[in-house]
């Protein structure tokens, strides 16, 4: 049922049936004119590059003015590791009410190594300096490609969450611009916040 | 939407869309409310109705314990949050102290229905997230069947159940429907049947409270459903299943948590198809006895077997005197709390930073303040 791999000569404006797993490659160019290459499968993990393949504009490769390499080195690695994923899911996703305990547990248990695999694979992947971090989520924004966008975006909601309004502050490099006691009344309309 | 024209960009070379909806959103309230001090552009922005209502929809609906205070008085009520870093897992989320007890009586968006243990046996509704309380002036006697939002209004209502006796009636008892906020009088819509659902937890699903009622001895049970904007009662189809089950939502469905008679396993079924109310047995979790005896010393004759369901599975909690211990769906014991008095409500809190036009037009209403310690 697979394709033959690498088939880059075939036109890419052929329909591709659902459910088939098409292994032809797709040339994404950064803004600093690299090219990187990616199977459709993990490209279509961006509804904005699923669409451009659809609609039959990837043929010459497709240029993305606003994700620089290093970037999108890291985008297409996230692609391929959960459209991989996805696969997996979807096989195990074919008997959903199946009562058979020792069954479920089985497939549980396979996959279960897999997410734990995932789950280190995605806390690494943000585990950057906030400009990289910001940069990928401008990417996964651009791309929309969810999963990217909710992971980056929970790391930075995870790194601020437990922060001083101080701490905010400087780390975003954001300029006070409260009087003294408009700040005052804030700070004093929730208190309990502050606390700690 | 934000005038993005005039204001300065939240954060430097960031569109403010992704800022206010896709990064503001996963704090938790508290962290929140600290931003609104940031400056005026963040405070603005997390202030904003339309972001504190994606920002409650964001929230995780986490199973709320009641805790003893010291004094044995008043209410701390704990969320608990499998997902989080061990020793996380249980929060405070607000104490409130008084010379009484208070009682959990229903959770909606974020609104906590508490009842007075004291001669009054009065209400009151809170908002443990913004520090909101006030008094509920319902009838002596009243009993709390369910709380929801009234969608075509905005209103929050709640469906009680009274009996003749107290209404100075003749015949049996009805079923009211009290508005929050409204400062009318509860409004009877008849169903003296209502009185089966007293002492049965109720979950809002579709716009509907539910109910499981077990009937006596039998295996056989159903379901309750109340429609709130039709305001009438129907059946739906249980499983048929042995012992007290209690409903709850996961992911989009309704589900039915069973715990066996000798609290040492719980069945979870789940409808998969809500309309052609098609039920189908989902998992079993068996609690490790053998195991919690061995770890955990003196057995407890009596211990408190409650499911917890979060917004993907369902983790089960034992309370033990001394104890509470968390088991996984696989019913590996996975973590234990060593506190006294800790007790699940089977109930669950998704936290709120909606303000509601109700609050201060209650006679009573305070923020920040006494009950709240």
């Amino acid at each position: 049922m697979a394709a033959t791999p690498a088939d880059a000569s075939s036109s890419s404006s052929e329909a591709v049936v659902g459910g088939e797993k098409s292994n032809k490659m797709i040339t994404l160019i950064s803004s600093d004119g690299e090219s990187f290459e990616a199977t459709e499968e993990a490209a279509k993990m961006s509804v904005t590059i699923k669409h451009m393949i659809e609609d039959g504009c990837a043929d010459d490769g497709i240029p993305l003015p606003n994700v620089p390499a290093k970037i999108l080195s890291m985008v297409i690695e996230y692609c391929n590791k959960h459209a991989a994923d996805a696969d997996d899911t979807n096989k195990h996703v074919a008997d959903p009410a199946d009562a058979d305990e020792d069954d479920d547990n089985n497939n549980n248990n396979a996959s279960a190594g897999e997410k734990e695999d995932l789950k280190s694979f995605d806390a690494s992947l943000v585990a950057v300096d906030q400009a990289t971090l910001f940069d990928i989520i401008l990417a996964a924004n651009f791309l929309s490609i969810k999963g990217l966008l909710d992971l980056a975006c929970q790391k930075v909601a995870d790194d601020i969450k437990d922060k001083s309004v101080e701490e905010v502050r400087e780390i975003f490099k954001i300029e006070n611009d409260f009087t003294k006691e408009e700040e005052e009344a804030v700070r004093k309309e929730n208190a309990w916040a502050f606390n700690e | 939407m934000a005038e993005a024209a005039s204001a300065a960009p939240l954060l430097r070379g960031f569109p403010d869309e992704v800022v206010i909806w896709e990064i503001l959103p996963r704090l938790p309230p508290k962290s929140i409310l600290r931003c609104r001090a940031v400056c005026p552009a963040w405070r603005r922005a997390t202030s904003a109705r339309d972001f504190l209502l994606a920002h409650h929809a964001r929230q995780p609906a986490l199973p709320i314990l009641d805790g003893l205070n010291t004094v044995g008085k008043g209410i701390d009520i704990l969320t608990f949050d499998h997902r989080s870093a061990d020793q996380l897992q249980l929060q405070s989320v607000a104490r409130l102290g008084a010379n009484h007890h208070f009682g959990l009586e229903a959770s909606c968006d974020g609104l906590l229905v508490l009842s007075i243990h004291d001669m009054s046996l009065g209400f009151a509704i809170c908002n443990p997230a913004t520090r909101q309380y006030a008094p509920l002036h319902l009838l002596y006697g009243s009993r709390l069947l369910g709380m929801y939002p009234h969608s075509p209004t905005g209103e929050y209502r709640l469906l009680l159940y009274l009996s003749s006796k107290i209404m100075h009636d003749e015949g049996e008892g009805a079923s009211y429907i009290f508005t929050i906020g409204s400062g009318h009088q509860p409004r009877n819509i008849g169903c003296p049947d209502a009185k089966a659902l007293i002492f049965t937890l109720s979950t809002l699903f579709r716009g509907s409270l539910h109910w499981h009622l077990k009937q006596q001895e039998s295996a056989s049970s159903r379901i309750m459903v109340f429609d709130t904007t039709a305001e009438s009662f129907r059946q739906m189809r249980a499983p048929v299943v042995r012992g007290f089950g209690n409903l709850f939502e996961m992911d989009g469905m309704l589900g039915l948590s069973i715990i066996n008679d000798e609290q040492t396993s719980v069945d979870i079924w789940v409808m998969q198809d809500y309309e052609g109310q098609v039920w189908t047995f989902k998992s079993r979790v068996e609690l490790p006895i053998a195991e919690i005896r061995v770890q955990f010393g003196k057995f407890v004759d009596f211990w408190n077997v409650v499911a917890a369901p979060s917004d993907v599975d369902v983790q089960v909690l034992v309370k033990t005197d001394e104890w509470l211990l968390q088991v996984d769906t696989d019913g590996k014991l996975v973590a234990s709390f060593h506190r006294r008095g800790l007790n699940p409500t089977q109930r669950r809190l998704k936290q709120s930073l909606v303000s509601h036009t109700f609050f201060p037009t209650q006679e009573g209403y305070v923020v920040n303040a006494s009950p709240f310690i």
